[in-house]
């Protein structure tokens, strides 16, 4: 490569896929979980029986469009949805072998924060913009480990300079408002990882920053996790993130786990007809595609999910069941859940490459 | 030989004045958000203008639509002059020239019809549309779009963000322009929608031979609609070619670590990608770096770049590029390719 | 399995897919009517003003066609002298006690009593609704005309025209209500201080807060996108006025205005009551209220019936103000 001098120096390479680790215990294991929202014009069934597991060191990504539920689900475990409007109606979430749902609010804050942490989608609102980032960072440690203000201040800056932010000593005096889009997100991630958690929640982290930015913060991501190996868990609709940086996949629709598999297989071979039909639809950078094959309709009304199978109004392979009758999560094939009466013939389609 | 351009842009300016003041404001400093912008499109063929945030590509759309007026420079619509237009033949051109926004949301009246929305271009411009078949052209307009013509009386909070997206496509269409200024008309939508309103923009071509403006960040979604595309880096053009040559034949640093940033979804390119990393923040469109404005973030700088900018010519390559160290040779096997 | 496939259509889903929802339905007044439906205390308040309103227009309907003029002892306003008493227009000398004492008068058939004179104080309260209501309206759809029209000049353009009238706006503000119409109305002859002077007096003084909320929302509405894109249709800036920013800007003012009514009405009250406002022998709650003033301890009533039927009013007004700030402004986004 020519004219490049210093290319070797910046270019990252993406990591390959974690090797798997043959008997973590699960971190974190979610079953049957179901969210309510009890509305004054009717209930919004948000989530409607998920269930996952997530071991440490690993990411599971799960992906879904603006209704599908996703970031209701995160909320769920991490315990922050208003009661009211917003109900657990059922199933467990296990930290470590420890029930979340049903503890006492002073006991979850033990975990929130500590154990598992999250970051949004929106740093700047999620950032109080009448205190200093130093004072935000700084608070994690006053607050969960009774450090003093000077000691808090140090431990903030450290964080800081954890994320790559530069000049972190004079940048901690700033406010939210005075640091780009991505220089927020990263504090916003020094706050999450202050201290230590075991499992990070990732909702939609990327999705409001540049593309350039997006991958900075991605590859940090990358970084602390294996430094540190936490649980990762990320909630995007961006396909193309979640192939670079998931282990595991889970693709929800109407509140609903649809497909779960692998990454690789995810992308490779789909068995569900919303995941094909998205893995086809999407154009791509590194090729030109002569068409694009959408999928018809729109996502539902979590109000008036449809009966039956919930993606059958816009599925390319319904037949008359899919009408009536719910599909169920099931083993379709070697370590791959879809919830399609007809997965087998989905997987049978082979994702065309060349088109 | 090719006819005329329909729009062409001649180093198109834009400052926004930084001012103090309580009654009587002063200025002291200036945001040179478009600096020195130009190139063409032709009748019926797709354009598209890439970018980051803050990169100048909004304002460019908002000043060709006349939105805004510009600082300096010119844009011709069949070879005349916009910006020296008089009230009339500026009103003649909003036929000609109309835009597609962003968001789904905030781009329709929340208290009008969708009937009205669309149907409003003909009550401003008397005589394109005789007022007795303003109906049924509106409930044409909603077929072509692929909305149901019943629901010509509904309003816009009754419908997706697609089909709110599509609306607004129908009203760009309604008064038969040559060329639509799409200002990133699918990032706001899911992406299961996405394709369907892209799949949308390019049958209209196909069928009435619009021309695009396509104004976005998706790097992806550029490259699939557009025949040439120009990429902007704050306020200037950087790169400028045809599709295949600005993605398959990257020239420009930027435009490198654009496209080597944008994720693949393929897991199999995992573990083989080579992705370059750009060091620190965008510099302020108020304070530009003198020379090439990239060269802060760039691994080739060198003195020279710092000295005098570089034009955007071509330097070897099948197009232009606003650098003094482009690519010139490419590896037959490129994984991106 | 049945190798039969169902055809997709082209359009959108089938019947079974989402359809457009019916109730949840945003941004609409007719949203804001089903908001305002299902309170009660819209009903509460939209009943006594629509009683009020009934009492204003048609007074005889209600007062048992009893005239509040037909008084025991009659007063000549022209004359010097009359019935003994001493009188030097524009004021009325009060006779020292009440003229039938109360427990006599109710049972005389005047349900309120009588006043001073013997006039019947209900019928007097009754009639009295008229002038305050008017007053409270008129000056409400005043100030909003003038709050529209100026705010929205100010908002829509810009620069020098909204400096200027920001600036103005701010000075009037700085002007207290009250004491600007004591010293208002105290330049005008009292003889000559009708409804339609008070009613200008207090547009003059009022109209700023609207103009500032106009203004307000005539800003953050200019910017969205579909302001632009009636730009780019190309029309006219008085049709993208009317058609796009004011419906869309006007649901902060119109909550306001419905508060207004109830605080208008109050500051008549409170200025004719002080002097300067009305005049007997006009009928309104603050004049028999300024009557009553020198009588509390022989006979409160004077002061009562006419204090509660005020403060109903303006009780019911801002109530409804309330309830119609609480169905609009989630929905204003």
């Amino acid at each position: 490569m020519l004219s490049t001098p210093n290319c070797a120096d910046v270019t990252q390479t993406v990591s390959a896929p974690h090797p798997p680790q043959a008997n973590s215990a699960p971190l974190l294991e979610v079953s049957n979980l179901a969210v309510e929202f009890r509305l004054n014009h009717g209930v919004v069934r948000a989530v409607n029986g998920i269930s996952y597991r997530l071991a440490a060191g690993k990411t599971l990504a799960i992906l879904g469009e603006s209704g599908s539920g996703k970031s209701v689900s995160a909320q769920a475990v991490m315990g922050i949805i208003d009661t009211p409007p917003g109900f657990i109606t059922s199933g467990s979430v296990r930290f470590q072998g420890t029930e979340l749902i049903g503890l006492p609010a002073s006991e979850r804050r033990r975990y929130r924060g500590e154990k598992i942490a999250m970051i949004f989608q929106d740093a700047l609102s999620s950032l109080n913009p009448v205190y200093t980032v130093g004072y935000q960072i700084g608070e994690m440690f006053r607050r969960h480990r009774g450090a003093s203000r000077a000691e808090a201040k140090l431990k903030a800056i450290e964080m800081m300079e954890r994320v790559k932010i530069p000049l972190a000593r004079e940048r901690a005096n700033a406010y939210p408002h005075q640091f780009s889009g991505g220089m927020r997100q990263r504090v916003m991630i020094a706050m999450a990882i202050a201290l230590d958690p075991d499992i990070l929640i990732a909702d939609e982290p990327t999705t409001a920053l540049d593309v350039t930015v997006q991958a900075q913060i991605m590859g940090l991501l990358d970084e602390l996790q294996a430094e540190t190996g936490m649980g990762m868990i990320l909630i995007t609709h961006d396909l193309g993130v979640v192939a670079e940086v998931a282990d595991e996949v889970a693709v929800m629709y109407a509140g609903k786990i649809v497909e779960q598999t692998d990454c690789t297989s995810c992308f490779a071979r789909p068995a569900h007809p919303y995941t094909f039909g998205l893995m086809h639809s999407i154009p791509r950078s590194d090729k030109k595609l002569a068409r694009l094959n959408p999928i018809k309709g729109t996502p539902p009304d979590l109000m008036r999910i449809p009966p039956g199978c919930s993606f059958h109004p816009r599925c390319e392979f319904r037949r008359e069941v899919c009408f009536t009758e719910t599909p169920q999560l099931r083993l379709v094939a070697k370590d791959r859940l879809s919830a399609c009466h007809f997965a087998e013939s989905v997987l049978a389609e082979e994702v065309l490459d060349a088109r | 030989m090719p006819a005329e351009p329909l729009l062409r842009v001649d180093n198109l300016v834009k400052h926004f004045p930084i001012s103090r003041g309580i009654l009587f404001k002063k200025q002291i400093g200036t945001v040179r958000a478009v600096d020195g912008v130009s190139f063409e499109i032709n009748a019926g063929e797709t354009l598209g203008l890439v970018g980051e945030s803050g990169c100048g590509k909004t304002t460019t759309a908002r000043v060709i639509l006349c939105l805004e007026p510009p600082t300096s420079g010119a844009v011709y619509f069949r070879g005349r002059n916009i910006f020296l237009f008089d009230l009339d033949e500026l009103k003649e051109l909003r036929r000609e020239v109309q835009v597609i926004f962003q968001d789904p949301y905030a781009s329709l009246n929340p208290r009008m019809t969708v009937g009205d929305i669309i149907s409003e271009g003909w009550k401003i411009h008397r005589g394109v549309i005789p007022p007795a078949q303003h109906r049924s052209r509106t409930h044409e307009l909603l077929q072509l779009v692929g909305l149901n013509p019943d629901h010509i009386n509904r309003y816009p909070h009754q419908f997706s963000g697609g089909q709110r997206q599509r609306i607004g496509v129908a009203r760009a269409l309604a008064l038969n322009p040559s060329l639509i200024i799409c200002d990133e008309p699918v990032s706001a939508l899911d992406v299961s929608v996405q394709a369907q309103v892209v799949n949308l923009l390019e049958d209209i071509q196909r069928e009435l031979g619009v021309a695009y403006l396509f104004v976005a960040h998706d790097l992806s979604v550029v490259r699939h609609i557009s025949e040439r595309v120009a990429v902007m880096y704050l306020g200037r053009i950087v790169e400028f070619g045809d599709e295949a040559g600005v993605y398959a034949r990257t020239a420009h640093p930027y435009t490198e670590a654009l496209l080597s940033a944008v994720p693949v979804p393929d897991p199999a390119l995992r573990g083989h990608k080579r992705r370059i990393l750009l060091e620190g923040d965008v510099p302020s469109p108020a304070n530009p770096p003198s020379g090439c404005r990239f060269r802060t973030r760039c691994w080739k700088a060198q003195a020279r770049c710092a000295e005098e900018e570089p034009a955007l010519i071509e330097r070897g390559q099948s197009h232009p590029v606003a650098c003094y160290f482009p690519r010139i040779e490419w590896a037959a096997s490129k994984p991106l390719a | 399995m049945s190798s039969t496939r169902v055809e997709v259509p082209e359009q959108l889903a089938p019947p079974s897919g989402p359809q457009p929802p019916a109730e949840r339905v945003a941004g609409l007044w007719s949203d804001a009517w089903l908001e305002l439906r299902r309170r009660p205390m819209f009903w509460i308040s939209a009943s006594l003003i629509a009683v009020l309103l009934l009492i204003a227009i048609f007074p005889g309907l209600f007062s048992r066609g009893i005239d509040p003029r037909d008084c025991h002892l009659k007063v000549d306003y022209e004359g010097e002298r009359v019935n003994n008493f001493l009188l030097r227009p524009p004021y009325v000398a009060q006779p020292d006690m009440l003229d039938l004492p109360v427990p006599d008068a109710i049972r005389a058939g005047h349900w309120f009593g009588t006043d001073l004179f013997g006039c019947d104080y209900y019928a007097m309260t009754i009639h009295s609704t008229r002038n305050s209501i008017v007053v409270g309206l008129s000056v409400t759809a005043g100030i909003v005309l003038v709050g529209l029209l100026l705010g929205s000049i100010a908002g829509y353009f810009g620069g020098v025209v909204d400096s200027l009238i920001a600036r103005v706006t701010d000075v009037v503000l700085a002007i207290p209500t009250v004491l600007g119409g004591i010293v208002l109305l105290s330049l005008v002859r009292p003889r000559d201080r009708g409804v339609a002077l008070v009613v200008g007096v207090l547009v003059l003084l009022a109209w700023p807060t609207v103009v500032r909320l106009v203004r307000g929302s005539v800003l953050s509405v200019k910017e969205l996108e579909y302001v632009d894109a009636a730009r780019a249709l190309g029309a006219p800036t008085r049709r993208i006025i009317w058609r796009h920013v004011l419906p869309n800007a006007l649901a902060p003012a119109l909550v306001y205005a419905a508060t207004t009514v109830g605080v208008i009405i109050t500051a008549e009250a409170a200025l004719t009551f002080i002097g300067v406002g009305l005049q007997v022998p006009a009928l309104s709650w603050g004049v028999m209220l300024n009557t009553a003033q020198d009588s509390i301890i022989r006979a409160p009533h004077l002061l009562l019936f006419p204090g509660i039927f005020l403060s109903i009013t303006v009780f019911a007004f801002i109530l409804l103000g309330d309830v119609l700030r609480d169905a609009l402004d989630p929905k204003l986004r």
